[in-house]
């Protein structure tokens, strides 16, 4: 089989031409001809007409070689904007050899033939001209302090790898990756980052496709790409001392010590109470819109945006977050947060969501004041006497041809003069074809293959007979390189070695979730208006798949709408479905979950879904032609297979499983679903999805909760006291992990849905205690404390005894040992206390037990009392107290006092 | 003349027959069958995860929110008398509950805990772990199931994944063997999503997997110790077992039998059970040990379905040493989505239900219902068995020669599901084997087909709508779904099942109102 035969004979090899390049795979690729994709995919074995057809497309031969032949033409880049975009350094750096300074290109060198002397000085003439037309060159900036590394993520995950290839240290080489050049000595940050937001308005022919990313986006990716550029921290914090019980003005108080800070947190105070802190930055903002500001202090704090009081949370108090929302225009916005701590423990959080930003923190996006000075110094002057010459040469030795070129914006783009033959009338063995590329001839370093496919083409006199749709369809894929992340009628699709670059929020979905979908069928599937919308603007109407469909431009994907509608059409099926009131309701009833349970994996508008998170109903009638919807979920597998998509109407008889609603038929249920969902987002809610809390709440008695509870390990066994004292123990490690006061726990996590993940405390005041086991065998008491499982070295949890009130005393043994671990809220005289008694039983006496008390930060205090971190007290009663330091931090353990073969040893906690 | 007196003729037929149907009435399930709910107390939302019976005849009850009821007096002749207290809270979601030496074990996700009531006050307080030796982290995929104990006192579990690709966390994708003393012995690799298990007749373990990646469709499969189940995501877990011997990695696309060929410890399913014709979520395995007092199938295997809220019978034969079988349904409308099953020795079979994360035809959010034989036998397949060139079928009921003997009752298509890494599969490879013969067995009671075509590794999907029984009804469920994965060689002469040993404990006798 070979791949030089017609469009269909090319699909039946385009396994072959897979198979082809894994022998390719791991070499490195890096070569000065001109690199195109889907060449390199599909024609890399042997040259063909239908490769050459290709490639004067893409190399845009008939820029100089006129023809009345339409090759859907690659435009090179439009040049007018180009020097506040290229350094003006690049531009001679470039012209030089260009095939050496950008490996790949499919621009040819117009200067090979000429001496060095003359070269130099036309090239040098070329780049002060195009510099000249910007003279104060491209702007530069710092990179964010946490950009490169979203950078990465985004470069790795929304399909910028897949094109060119991963940067990920083992990622494998691939032939199909297009490179990128030294876009260090090319870009600055801001260059780039406007070329990445908006690359069709630089290169207009779509073969680099818009990814629609948002302007932080962009310059995250620019920031990745250009790791020389340096990074800085945006924030400006002063620190302060001083008693308060609400926020002083700070402008009024000299601060202790100013800087730059990383994150709004506490970690530039210093000392544990008594202090305060002020941040200032700037946010950039893509989207304007309402803007929400969580801001999480102990104890008061506030946040101004633009002098302007978003987040008033003023006053002693613990730990919580408090919400302010403001309506913000893009651009730029002026972040201030101010904190103060009296006594006890003291933290600072700033989180903030808004169009197109989830909840997230909000250090990592401040960025700094602009540059004052360059942050690079300019070796480039312009010579003006090299202007003008510059500047004829760009229309005469074709420049012009190729590049868009408007000197001014009233003016038309720059004019060409240089001639060539006809594309009709060219002969292959005198120009850019011949075996030595004559001083005249542009020279694109092409290979033998591209050289014998180029020849091929142009002998294939004959006007090509009109494709078929499939064949045109196939031409398109090929030329915008759809065939990089789709597959169609088996040809395409992901690179065996390119899989783990598409990733997805939801391992449950399997393939499904990560890998872009087939497109046979595509255009019987979506309503014309969506795939002229997908083709034109891009799309992202898979929540759980991080690669995006880019936007190829509407002038050279929009074609394909077209053809694909026609070439997919789908019969309507015949129906005499009316709808109705009482449709509507049965629709309605058999999405919910109550019927068929579509919202137990279909997202619902603003409701998430009980499962997985599959696409939003509330788009589907939008999105999808009713022909295909009918037969599709009558069928699911047929129509996407492996898809975990259930059949809900599997009957061949045409019997629903759900007989009562409406005339019990597939067909009719079938309809009424969709006409519910055409009402979109204005369609009733379903069923089943509003849920609530279910606090749990100890009255007379203790419960018990065990579940994944956060900071007490998956076999968390938590318990609430009526006392309003909680504590989580951990079962793994054996351990006291958690204790708070208030409200306990709220189990609506893991008793609706499904129950993923870990649930936290519901009340405040929470001490997490040290993630080490409590009792341990120590040789002496110079010995650290272990780490890791217990379990490893014999210790097990036996379970526990319950009181008659159901409050549990915790058993395990430790090298023999027996512990029974009693923590217990006590309600005296109107006050209540926790408490903690551990009873030791060994077979014999031993003096090697020890009780790890506490760790951190710890302050003796009166009558045998500890702080530690300022957080609780903790006293120790039947046992000697050993304050001691280990591994950085202090340690406060008790040496366990067998008496005989038992011990005791009493905690009490205050908090 | 002629003409009309054939249809006088004809039309006279159909009018006797019709008379014939309309004398019984059309029968249905309820008929056979009768199901009756549990009353559930207000304060319980239970979610029902585990059954089992207690010394002096309570039934306990485990949900999946973690508590245990005790239901007493359950074998009442009035259903809605049954009440129920509360025994134990806190639990972390217990789908398995066993009975021994006056201990009520408990499965938790991530332990087996004994417990006790010490002072007598009708509620546990000792809880004792028995043993931890898998793990667990927040993922809500990673169930733990229970058995009860099997003859040698184990009780075994089975670990779902880490979701349906990965084993994240030790064991999780296995079958393991528990000894009252913490021991922990694995026993079979290759686990999916378990939906129950439990004992055959025989006291070989089964568990249910449920369709997904490796699993074109939902199946019952043997935990034959050391085999591999098909999923190789827990196979990273090798290391811990070194007294078995890791598998070959399937082929994805390939197909079941073609695998069983080259890897010699998988075992593919005994049997299938087609999507959405015999369920979409296989879930509890309960044997039949009433010795007839839940009518004519003693010794049969029923499993649930908990999206299709039913119940499903299977009958499991042994060919070349490995079982397979056919299954059939049995009885549809479980109040919930019907998940663990527990077999009262006298006759009444215990279903619970819910469907909390996975929607259910069953619309209550939980349930718990008894399921009594009336003593009416229904006329259905009693066993269908694989011989070297066709099926033997024997029935309940005495049959219709003529409609038995007639090649037009049945109607016969093979397919099977890819074996894949991917989720699920659709049916592949369809074929349509021709029934040459059907010979009627000398008692009546039996039919012997004759089939040209037979397909290794497939369902043999058997629609027999033309038969009749003497009495002139149609079978109750007309369908049965054989997994062929072995052709056998030798013809078994047609017999009657033995009285079936029994596999597990039965709860000692006691007293009841009934």
């Amino acid at each position: 089989m070979s791949c030089n035969a017609s469009v269909v004979g090319s699909r039946l090899t385009c396994m072959g031409c897979a198979v082809l390049l894994l022998v390719l795979v791991g070499r490195s690729v890096v070569s000065a001809s001109p690199h195109v994709a889907a060449f390199e995919r599909f024609y890399g074995d042997q040259p063909s007409a239908e490769a050459g057809t290709l490639l004067l497309g893409e190399l845009n031969c008939v820029a100089c070689h006129h023809s009345d032949r339409d090759f859907n033409v690659k435009q090179a880049p439009i040049l007018t904007e180009v020097a506040t975009r290229n350094k003006p350094t690049y531009f001679a750096e470039y012209l030089a050899d260009v095939h050496q300074a950008k490996p790949g290109t499919t621009m040819p060198s117009l200067f090979h033939g000429l001496s060095q002397e003359v070269r130099e000085h036309q090239t040098n003439a070329l780049a002060h001209y195009l510099a000249s037309l910007h003279p104060q060159g491209p702007a530069q900036d710092y990179a964010s302090i946490g950009g490169r590394v979203r950078g990465e993520r985004l470069y790795e995950s929304v399909g910028c790898a897949v094109c060119h290839g991963s940067r990920k240290a083992d990622a494998a080489k691939l032939p199909t990756d297009k490179p990128l050049g030294n876009l260090e000595a090319k870009y600055t940050l801001p260059a780039l980052a406007s070329f990445l937001a908006d690359p069709l308005h630089v290169r207009a022919s779509g073969r680099m496709p818009s990814l629609n990313l948002s302007a932080t986006e962009a310059r995250d990716i620019a920031a990745y790409l250009l790791p020389q550029v340096p990074a800085k921290a945006g924030l400006i914090y002063s620190y302060y001392e001083g008693s308060w019980d609400r926020l002083p003005d700070f402008d009024r108080l000299e601060p202790k010590a100013t800087g730059e800070a990383e994150k709004i947190d506490i970690g530039l105070k210093q000392r544990g109470d008594y202090f305060g802190l002020r941040f200032e930055g700037a946010l950039i903002i893509d989207n304007g819109g309402e803007y929400t500001f969580h801001l999480g202090s102990d104890d008061g704090s506030r946040l101004m945006v633009n002098d302007q009081l978003v987040v008033d949370h003023d006053g002693v108090h613990g730990m919580n977050f408090k919400s302010g929302k403001v309506q913000l225009q893009p651009g730029r916005h002026v972040i201030v947060a101010e904190m103060f701590e009296a006594a006890g423990q003291e933290e600072i959080k700033l989180e903030f969501e808004g169009p197109g930003v989830d909840r997230q923190e909000i250090s990592p996006f401040i960025v700094g004041a602009e540059p004052e000075t360059p942050l690079e110094s300019k070796d480039f002057q312009i010579d003006e006497s090299l202007v003008e010459e510059g500047r004829r040469l760009f229309v005469s030795v074709g420049c012009a041809a190729c590049h868009e070129l408007q000197e001014q914006s009233d003016t038309k783009p720059r004019k060409s003069t240089y001639s060539a033959p006809a594309l009709a009338s060219l002969k292959t063995d005198v120009g850019c074809l011949s075996d030595v590329v004559p001083k005249t001839a542009a020279d694109y370093r092409l290979t033998e293959l591209q050289r014998e496919s180029l020849i091929m083409a142009l002998a294939a006199t004959e006007q090509p007979t009109k494709l078929t749709e499939a064949q045109a369809i196939h031409q398109s894929m090929v030329r915008m390189n759809c065939y990089g992340c789709h597959q169609r009628d088996e040809i395409g699709g992901p690179l065996a070695e390119q899989l783990t670059l598409f990733q997805g929020t939801q391992p449950e979905m399997g393939d499904e979730g990560r890998l872009p979908p087939w497109l046979d069928g595509v255009g019987g599937k979506l309503t014309a208006e969506w795939l002229a919308k997908t083709l034109s603007q891009g799309a992202k109407d898979r929540p759980y798949m991080l690669t995006r469909m880019p936007n190829f431009g509407a002038d050279n994907a929009g074609h394909l709408q077209q053809i694909l509608e026609q070439e997919d059409r789908l019969e309507s099926l015949e129906s005499d479905f009316k709808s109705t009131r009482a449709t509507k309701i049965a629709g309605w009833q058999m999405v919910g979950n109550k019927g068929f349970g579509c919202i137990k994996c279909h997202i619902f508008g603003r409701y998430q879904a009980t499962g997985v998170q599959s696409i939003d109903m509330t788009i589907m009638s939008k999105r999808l032609r009713p022909e295909w919807f009918q037969r599709y979920v009558d069928t699911p597998q047929l129509f996407r297979r492996g898809t975990r998509m259930p059949d809900a109407w599997p009957s061949s008889d045409g019997n629903s499983l759900l007989p009562q609603i409406l005339d019990g038929r597939n067909q009719t249920q079938i309809a009424a679903v969709w006409d519910y969902l055409k009402d979109g987002r204005r369609a009733r809610t379903p069923a089943g999805l509003a849920t609530g809390t279910l606090e749990l709440i100890p009255t007379s008695e203790a419960i018990i909760y065990r579940n994944f509870i956060q900071d007490a390990g998956p076999r968390a066994i938590g318990v609430g006291y009526p006392e309003q004292f909680n504590i989580a123990f951990d079962a793994n490690q054996l351990r006291l992990a958690l204790a708070w006061q208030g409200a306990f726990i709220d189990a609506s996590k893991h008793w609706q849905g499904r129950g993923q993940g870990y649930q936290g405390p519901a009340g405040q005041a929470v001490l997490k205690f040290p993630a080490a086991t409590n009792v341990a065998i120590l040789a002496d008491e110079k010995v650290n404390w272990p780490t890791g499982d217990p379990r490893e070295s014999g210790a097990k949890f036996r379970g526990y005894r319950l009181t008659e009130d159901q409050r549990p005393t915790f058993l395990y043994e430790i090298d023999g040992v027996r512990v029974e671990d009693f923590p217990n809220a006590i309600d005296s005289e109107g006050e209540a206390h926790f408490v903690r008694k551990l009873d030791f039983v060994s077979e014999q006496p031993r003096s090697d037990v020890y009780l790890l008390v506490a760790a951190g930060q710890i302050v003796e205090k009166e009558n045998g009392w500890y702080e530690v971190d300022g957080l609780y007290r903790v006293h120790v009663d039947g046992a000697q107290v050993k304050l001691r330091q280990a591994s950085g931090k202090q340690e406060l353990i008790v040496s366990v006092p067998f008496d005989d073969n038992t011990a005791q040893v009493i905690q009490r906690y205050e908090w | 003349m002629r003409i009309s007196l054939a249809i006088v003729l004809a039309a006279s037929v159909v009018f006797i027959f019709a008379e014939k149907i309309q004398a019984q009435e059309k029968p249905t399930e309820s008929d056979y069958y009768r199901l009756e709910a549990l009353p559930i107390p207000e304060d319980a939302y239970l979610e029902t995860g585990g059954l089992e019976f207690m010394p002096d005849g309570k039934l306990a009850v485990s949900s999946r929110r973690g508590e245990i009821w005790m239901f007493n007096d359950p074998l009442a002749a009035n259903a809605e008398t049954v009440d129920a207290q509360r025994y134990a809270h806190g639990l972390h979601e217990v789908l398995g509950l066993a009975m021994k030496d006056g201990w009520l074990y408990c499965v938790q996700r991530g332990e087996l805990t004994r417990m006790k009531d010490q002072d007598g006050d009708g509620r546990a307080d000792l809880f004792e772990t028995v043993s931890d030796g898998w793990e667990i982290d927040g993922d809500y995929h990673e169930y733990a199931f229970g058995s009860r104990f099997d003859k040698k006192g184990h009780l075994w579990v089975v670990l779902c994944l880490t979701g349906s690709y990965n084993s994240n966390s030790k064991f999780r994708g296995w079958c393991l063997r528990l000894t009252d003393d913490g021991e922990v012995v694995p026993t079979c690799s290759g686990i999916r999503s378990p939906g129950g298990i439990g004992f055959n007749a025989e006291g070989d373990v089964f568990y249910t997997d449920n369709q997904g990646p490796w699993n074109g469709t939902c199946s019952l499969k043997w935990l034959q110790p050391g085999s591999f189940q098909g999923h190789p995501a827990g196979n990273r877990w090798y290391d811990l077992a070194p007294q078995m011997k890791r598998p070959a990695e399937p082929e994805s696309g390939s197909r079941f039998h073609v695998e069983a060929d080259r890897i010699p410890e998988y075992l593919p399913a005994a049997i299938l059970f087609p999507y959405d014709k015999m369920g979409k979520s296989a879930s509890g395995v309960e044997t039949d040990l009433s010795k007839g007092k839940f009518g004519p199938f003693a010794g049969q295997v029923f499993v649930g379905d908990q999206s299709h809220s039913t119940l499903m019978r299977c009958y499991l034969e042994k060919v070349n040493g490995r079982y397979q079988g056919a299954c059939f349904m049995f009885r549809q409308g479980i109040g919930s989505g019907t998940l663990p099953l527990y077999m009262h020795p006298d006759g009444a079979m215990f279903i619970g239900g819910t469907n909390r994360g996975w929607g259910s035809r069953g619309g209550k959010p939980y349930s718990l219902e008894r399921l009594t034989w009336t003593g009416k036998t229904p006329f259905e397949v009693h066993e269908m068995r694989a011989t070297p060139d066709g099926f033997e079928l024997t029935f309940t009921q005495p049959l219709d020669v003529e409609t038995a003997a007639d090649l037009n009752s049945y109607k016969m298509t093979t397919y099977t599901y890819i074996f894949q890494s991917s989720y699920g599969s659709p049916e592949v490879d369809h074929t349509t084997p021709k029934i040459t013969e059907a010979i009627v067995a000398e008692d009546g009671k039996g039919v012997r087909l004759v089939v040209d075509g037979l397909q290794r590794g497939h369902v043999h999907e058997l629609k027999m709508a033309g038969i009749r029984s003497q009495e002139g009804l149609p079978l109750l469920h007309d369908v049965g779904y054989y997994t062929l994965n072995e052709i056998p060689k030798d013809r078994v002469a047609m017999r009657r099942s033995a009285t079936p040993a029994i596999g597990r404990a039965i709860p000692p006798p006691f007293k009841t109102s009934r």
